[in-house]
């Protein structure tokens, strides 16, 4: 390589100052959340609240269930077995999950996955075989590649950097299906992490015992290092505060998680009251519980002030 | 659907803030400048995302906005002589001092300075091509000129850099393919 190249080299290596990036990162929120007061009013976390509240697991089940009864669930399982080189579409009646306002539709050859009053799909399911898969997991930008051995079944997860205007990670989830592999995809921002791993973790196959691991369970969200568990859903989340609600709340599993993010790295801020407080590289986050919620709040060090 | 614009928004600075930054730093060369437009450039963003169609890729989006950014800037004011601090003046002080960073980088500061003699057209895709490593397709979406454009216009903007460094008896100047 010529030093001319090294010189050019030099300049796109050249990466401007975290602590530049982190102030600018406060400022822009602080920015965008004014100028979106102005369009939003005063709506989001009641708005939330009433939808989770007014959604029942039974409605969706109900609908899952429904689908169920319509189905021809003889062909589920390979059925003609002497002649099998094809792919079997999915069936709807294959597939449940503890994950409210979210549901699928059957389409083509797999399953199309909308949230309740969108129309545009988060995500959708079909069944690939082992080439496939490599295809898939080979041909896109994958950043994380992490078995979740833990959850209901031994599912292999890819994170997927996407550059889309209403994309930027698309989540890919593969569980082994015989020689072949089910394969769920999420677009978030469309689902929320939160929402995304609640599905999954979630997730019954018809036919197929689900494994119950004796302890919750906890993933990250995204590129992120923190810790959450896996039966929480949305209510609001911003960039500097998330509001959760979790499904199992107990002093118990609350100890727990706290053990949890003491053992995977974060340093518990000396402190008294409810809110416990963990840092770790510069990240602040303190935790609240409060019966069916949690809360976070985040801070970044280094911050300008208000 | 506001929430999930001002999220969208935080997660392409976490993604572009980088290129972004770059690509107006050597366009102006005025570091407390850059961090301002880097926070301008989202802004307009989340302003207009409504407007943007998939037809651009993101990255080009938010370059195209910059590049108003800077182009509007360059005619407003008289230029601050870019990188100042290569004659030894001290730049507006800022979180980072990139004196330091070009400190045993000789050829880099040397490289820089004749960068900030380009005309603007030149010095864009210089910097887009060199340095953000943009292809022509993304250039001429960026620019808003046609491919064929962009291809001349870095040709020349090659070669303007090339005799530049050769007067002074520079190294040659290859363009990164």
């Amino acid at each position: 390589m010529s030093k001319s190249h090294e010189d050019w080299d030099e300049l796109k290596s050249y990466a401007p100052p975290e602590e530049a990036k982190e102030n600018g990162r406060h400022r822009l929120w602080k920015s965008i959340r004014n100028e979106g007061e102005g369009l939003k009013g005063n709506k989001t976390k009641n708005k939330w609240r009433g939808l989770i509240t007014a959604c029942s697991s039974i409605l969706v089940c109900g609908g899952l269930l429904a689908v169920i009864m319509n189905n021809n669930l003889s062909g589920q399982n390979g059925g003609d077995e002497g002649n099998q080189p094809e792919i079997q579409p999915l069936d709807l009646s294959q597939f449940s999950w503890g994950l409210e306002g979210v549901y699928a539709k059957k389409e083509a050859e797999g399953l199309v996955i909308y949230k309740e009053n969108e129309e545009v799909p988060v995500g959708n399911a079909r069944l690939v075989s082992e080439e496939e898969k490599e295809e898939i997991t080979q041909s896109g930008a994958m950043y994380v590649d992490k078995q979740l051995a833990e959850f209901p079944y031994p599912t292999e997860m890819y994170i997927e950097h996407v550059k889309m205007k209403d994309t930027v990670l698309r989540y890919h989830f593969f569980i082994p299906d015989h020689e072949d592999w089910i394969y769920f995809v999420f677009d978030y921002p469309k689902l929320e992490y939160a929402e995304i791993f609640n599905l999954i973790s979630t997730l019954k196959i018809q036919d197929r015992e689900p494994y119950i691991h004796n302890e919750p369970l906890y993933v990250n969200h995204g590129y992120g290092i923190f810790l959450y568990p896996t039966d929480l859903i949305p209510v609001t989340v911003e960039y500097d505060e998330a509001v959760y609600i979790w499904e199992n709340p107990s002093q118990e599993s609350f100890a727990h998680y706290v053990e949890k993010l003491e053992a995977s790295g974060w340093s518990r801020v000396p402190g008294i009251g409810k809110e416990i407080t963990f840092e770790s590289s510069g990240e602040i986050v303190e935790i609240s519980w409060n019966d069916d919620e949690l809360v976070y709040k985040y801070q970044y060090t280094n911050q300008e002030d208000e | 659907m506001e929430k999930d614009k001002r999220q969208l928004v935080m997660e392409w600075y976490d993604l572009y803030y980088d290129d972004i930054y770059r690509f107006i730093l050597f366009m102006l060369g005025d570091q407390q400048v850059c961090e301002d437009f880097v926070h301008d450039t989202f802004v307009r963003a989340y302003a207009a995302v409504e407007g943007f169609d998939n037809r651009s890729s993101v990255k080009t989006w938010l370059f195209s906005i910059a590049k108003h950014i800077v182009l509007d800037e360059i005619r407003k004011r008289k230029r601050r002589s870019l990188f100042s601090f290569t004659n030894g003046v001290k730049e507006i002080p800022s979180l980072f001092n990139m004196e330091e960073w070009l400190e045993n980088r000789e050829e880099v500061r040397q490289l820089l300075t004749e960068i900030e003699k380009l005309r603007p057209n030149y010095r864009m895709v210089v910097i887009l091509k060199n340095i953000d490593e943009c292809s022509s397709k993304e250039m001429a979406e960026i620019l808003n000129w046609s491919e064929a454009k962009v291809r001349k216009t870095l040709s020349r903007a090659m070669k303007s850099l090339k005799e530049s460094r050769d007067r002074k008896g520079g190294r040659q100047i290859e363009q990164i393919t």
